[in-house]
């Protein structure tokens, strides 16, 4: 016995020692740049609904579960989840055809379109779309799929029949969500990053306007001084389009509260033909900010629009008759004069005119859907697994449905929670997401004041995604951890409470370090460089010029920039100290994901990564590239964008 | 070269003295000659057009209801139902005011356009990005030509081609590091059968076979001799102004006379062998589906139907206005000239484009569009 217990012991302790051993060498870094150890299996379980879709009759609802890779079917009168299938990775959109015969899944991840029948509920194919595909929707036909991607600005027109792409139009700057005109002539695109704008010029974002018939771009309508388009709308009667938005003020120093601080929220209102004229309201009231808003819909009488804002788990609902009359619209145009749209731009104490009612969803409301009758309308609610339903008679909640996620919370989850939140902030201005949509970057540079006093120190906007590696933070190199940057310099710089404490703080830090690197398309499944990519990473790696000049080892891209965040994670002076900057060292950036991060250097002077070679490095002090050549600059380049 | 589609000599006579003493009558097409174009209008500044100066011409063959005009003062665009102008010039993000060259994306619709600052998108209405040396891969500044072939843009800068791929975003240059020629003056483009073609300033004529990302060269094979040593050896000089290729027939037009090459042998065309206005050729294009050649000289228009050896050209009874004038040639022989009380608004022509059997041409004082039925000006029938 004592033998067979010896045995045992030893079994049960090498076993614990295997366990362990692979515990632990499953700890530590991922190749996605995001950290093992903080996930735990329920992490993969929540169903983090997004989007919405009701068959015409109402009788089916569809949510996009974009964490679990899958869409439920769910009866909205029962409250019953009556199945669930596996679509592509991150699903985001959904569009139904004209017959509610079919679904269409945009699957952000795998740059596809799952086809569902509807009938069976089974993917019954699965279409190639472009890079990051997001909203999408069908023509009155059903015969062409417009789908927005993301990664690379652009608007896919796909035949539903041959599943084609037929045309790939340009868009603006991460083009998001899509809605058709009631009279099937127009398709408009909110975008969600600003255009390209002049340095230390307000943002604008812009209304991408598509001829259906023949499908070409005719308008591009711009929004000036927004940023974050998201929700977007056509009024039933198809005079206007509602694009729910970010009014940021971004340039004027943190300390400004007078007529918004750093952000305002609200809705653009846009004459629905092309060229026509845009104005703005906000959702926000003089002390209290509906933070991040999300989804957009009519209700099918036009009489209300509901809006979801995302960071204050809220719905508003706005009544149309006001907003018309504050907006003075008559016959679908415009009559106010320019001073005063722009006065209303930012103008807090209006929203009491136009909001009807404020209704609480459960956590972070997303896209959101109306019944036929109007009489209902059906909120995803990303964070609590679960869709709000709202009688739009009573404005008010009259049911959840679960969605059945898990019950438990786990530190990654907490921390999304955290960072999706507004409540942390003062008046509830501003949640992580906020500046990090998509844990990426809002395309903004920020006078953040107490860093660099009013007006000086302006700094470029840094993604959050695969950054668990890649301390100290900030430009300035301040925070030599997440933890010190979500404690008390979040909470001076940027929430003005008490920030970030105890296990909330842990929390946060445990959901941006386990964000990862989303998938790169400069890279090649397979990992192999193309010819110009292999050129351009040895000109990355190169010691000697293209004369035979030797190249100080401090002056070589790779040497500041090495693998595998790319980062040396030191201070360095490239030469770019501006005329407001107090100081010429900065943080050298991580070049995993460069791609996606324009604008770039410190004060996002760059829009292009040329910029930063062909404009700010005069002296060779960011790297010796005078001698290349401009087709080794874009070689260079090439190589850069696979990191 | 195939001998002429007509009959014989004396029937082309026969045809020609039954209008020798008027004009030839409407619809005129003389059997193996090109169509002939009697009916011209101008528009000009007075119609709203930015400037006189047309560079470049090109219908747009997706909206079918306009033309883009490259002018010396913005880039323009000619709704020729009701006379609409649309300017953009760089007060609207435009690259800069001289507009050398206009391409539309035959997919999106989008307008591109060749300027001495960058290569300008336009789309959507508005001026969407001006892409430069400096903040794009575009070889240079002052681009000359721009072509969309496939998903490729293509632009002729003075210091190399530039392709830029309108999904993927990538630039690649080609140059004298990478092209088979010492000369970088890229000066314009064509594309066909699967080729680009690259005019360049002094380099002749660079075709790239696309899918086999293959180089070939023609180059004048009698060097920097203004003449033609061996008639029809090859390009007629190496200074080219344009490519143009259609339907198995590269045209390379030159300040020293065109060529013409069956891709087995080159035909070369000067004032003083054949109908040719001038050999001063600012710019040719071929009619899409056929073997004409539509030549943009200093001098007038010709138009040579490469089958039959056939001319017409359009000029003006005098340098600088003066009544319109058409001629008929037959390989050198001139077998026909006269009047129109309207013809091409100057004799300097820098480009031309077709709508259907309609001709738009630009000179160096204004839009002309020719038909060859009378038509009364389409904003005259909107007014």
């Amino acid at each position: 016995m004592k033998g067979r217990s010896k045995t045992v012991r030893v079994l049960v302790s090498t076993s614990v020692l295997i366990v362990m051993t692979l515990a632990f060498a499953s700890y530590g870094e991922n190749p996605d740049g995001s950290k093992h150890e903080h996930f735990q299996p329920e992490d993969t379980l929540y169903k983090s609904p997004i989007h919405l879709a009701l068959t015409r009759d109402g009788g089916l609802l569809f949510v996009v579960c974009h964490n679990t890779d899958s869409v439920q079917m769910v009866n909205p009168l029962t409250r019953e989840v009556l199945g669930e299938i596996t679509v592509g990775r991150r699903p985001y959109g959904i569009a139904l055809s004209p017959n509610d015969r079919r679904a269409y899944v945009s699957n952000s991840w795998d740059d596809t379109v799952s086809v569902i029948d509807i009938e069976t509920f089974e993917v019954v194919d699965t279409i190639t779309a472009g890079a990051d595909p997001h909203g999408l929707i069908l023509d009155r036909t059903g015969e062409n799929l417009y789908v927005t991607n993301l990664y690379s600005s652009t608007l896919s027109i796909i035949s539903t029949e041959t599943g084609e792409t037929i045309k790939l139009l340009k868009t603006g700057v991460k083009p998001l969500e899509v809605a058709l005109s009631p009279d099937g002539r127009h398709i408009y695109v909110s975008n969600l990053l600003t255009a390209e704008v002049g340095f230390r010029e307000p943002p604008e974002s812009e209304v991408t306007i598509i001829d259906t018939e023949m499908q070409i771009v005719v308008d591009r309508r711009r929004l000036p001084g927004t940023n974050i388009s998201q929700g977007i709308a056509v009024s039933p009667d198809g005079e206007l389009v509602f694009v729910a938005l970010e009014i940021p003020k971004n340039l004027i120093p943190e300390t400004q509260i007078y007529q918004g601080w750093m952000v305002t929220y609200g809705i653009a209102v846009l004459e629905a033909r092309p060229g026509g004229r845009v104005a703005f309201l906000l959702l926000d009231e003089m002390d209290l900010y509906y933070a991040d808003p999300f989804g957009l819909v009519f209700s099918p009488d036009g009489r209300q629009i509901f809006v979801t804002s995302s960071g204050v788990d809220t719905v508003s609902v706005l009544d149309m008759d006001e907003v018309k009359r504050i907006l003075k619209i008559e016959d679908g145009r415009i009559t106010l004069p320019d001073e005063t749209i722009s006065l209303y731009a930012r103008h807090l104490g209006l929203s009491s005119e136009y909001v009807d009612a404020r209704i609480p969803t459960q956590f972070n409301p997303k896209g959101l859907v109306a019944s036929p009758d109007g009489a209902r309308v059906y909120v995803a609610n990303r964070l609590s697994d679960s869709v709000t339903i709202i009688d739009t008679k009573n404005q008010a909640v009259v049911g959840e449905i679960d969605l059945g996620g898990p019950q438990v919370t786990t530190t990654v989850r907490r921390g999304e929670y955290l960072f999706n939140h507004a409540v942390i902030s003062f008046q509830r201005q501003l949640s992580c997401i906020t500046c990090h949509p998509e844990n990426n970057v809002d395309g903004l540079l920020y006078d953040i004041a107490v860093d660099g006093g009013l007006g000086g120190n302006l700094v470029d906007n840094r993604t959050l995604r695969g950054v668990a590696y890649t301390g100290p933070f900030k430009w300035s190199g301040k925070n030599p951890t997440l933890m010190r940057q979500e404690g008390p310099r979040a909470a001076q710089l940027f929430f003005r409470s008490h920030g970030f404490t105890g296990s909330d703080q842990h929390a946060v830090v445990a959901f941006i370090e386990s964000t990862p690197l989303y998938p790169n398309r400069h890279q090649a499944p397979d990992g192999r460089l193309t010819p110009a990519q292999e050129r351009g990473k040895r000109i990355f790696e190169r010691s000697q010029t293209n004369d035979g000049k030797y190249i100080p080892i401090g002056n070589r891209c790779i040497t500041c920039h090495p693998a595998p965040h790319h980062t040396g994670r030191q201070m360095n002076d490239v030469g770019t100290k501006a005329y407001f900057d107090t100081d010429g060292e900065f943080d050298t950036p991580q070049l995993t994901g460069i791609y996606m991060t324009s604008p770039y250097l410190h004060d996002g002077r760059c829009w292009s990564l040329e910029e930063i070679w062909t404009l700010y490095n005069p002296y060779d002090l960011h790297g010796v590239a005078n001698d290349l050549t401009k087709q080794q600059l874009n070689e260079l380049i090439e190589f850069l964008k696979t990191l | 070269m195939r001998p002429p589609k007509l009959v014989c000599i004396s029937h082309l006579l026969a045809c020609l003295s039954l209008v020798f003493t008027s004009n030839l009558c409407a619809e005129t097409v003389l059997e193996g000659f090109p169509p002939i174009y009697e009916n011209w209008e101008t528009i000009s500044t007075a119609d709203g057009l930015p400037n006189d100066h047309i560079f470049w011409v090109e219908v747009d063959d997706v909206r079918k209801d306009r033309v883009w005009l490259g002018t010396d003062d913005g880039l323009a665009s000619y709704q020729w139902k009701d006379g609409t102008v649309e300017v953009f010039t760089p007060a609207d993000g435009l690259g800069h005011q001289a507009v050398m060259s206009v391409a539309v994306d035959p997919v999106t619709g989008d307008v591109w356009a060749a300027t001495f600052g960058g290569l300008s998108l336009i789309s959507g209405g508005k001026v969407a990005k001006n892409f430069t040396q400096v903040n794009s891969g575009l070889a240079n500044d002052v681009v000359f030509a721009v072509i969309v072939e496939g998903r490729d843009v293509w632009a002729a800068t003075i210091a190399g081609t530039s392709r830029y791929n309108i999904e993927s975003g990538e630039w690649k240059i080609y140059s004298s590091l990478n092209m088979p020629t010492d000369e970088n003056w890229c000066y314009n483009l064509s594309s066909g059968g699967g080729k680009v073609f690259i005019a360049a300033w002094g380099g002749g004529i660079i075709e790239y076979e696309v899918e086999k990302d293959h180089f070939r060269h023609y180059i004048d094979p009698d060097g920097e001799f203004e003449i033609e040593l061996f008639p029809n050896d090859g390009l007629v000089h190496n200074i080219t102004t344009s490519p143009s290729y259609e339907s198995g027939l590269l045209w390379a037009t030159t300040y020293f006379g065109l060529s013409v090459y069956d891709f087995r042998r080159w035909n070369s065309y000067f004032d003083h062998d054949s109908g040719l206005a001038s050999n001063f050729i600012n710019f040719g294009r071929a009619r899409p589906g056929t073997h004409e050649g539509w030549i943009c000289t200093d001098k007038g228009l010709s138009v040579l139907n490469h089958d039959s050896n056939t001319w017409v050209t359009y000029t003006t009874t005098e340098d600088h206005g003066g009544k319109g004038l058409i001629r008929l040639h037959e390989g050198a022989t001139k077998l026909h000239e006269h009047e129109i009380n309207q013809g091409i608004a100057h004799r300097f022509v820098l480009s031309v484009d077709f709508f259907g059997d309609e001709i738009w041409v630009g000179t160096a004082q204004g839009l002309s569009h020719g038909t060859l039925t009378p038509t009364k000006p389409a904003r005259e029938e909107a007014q």
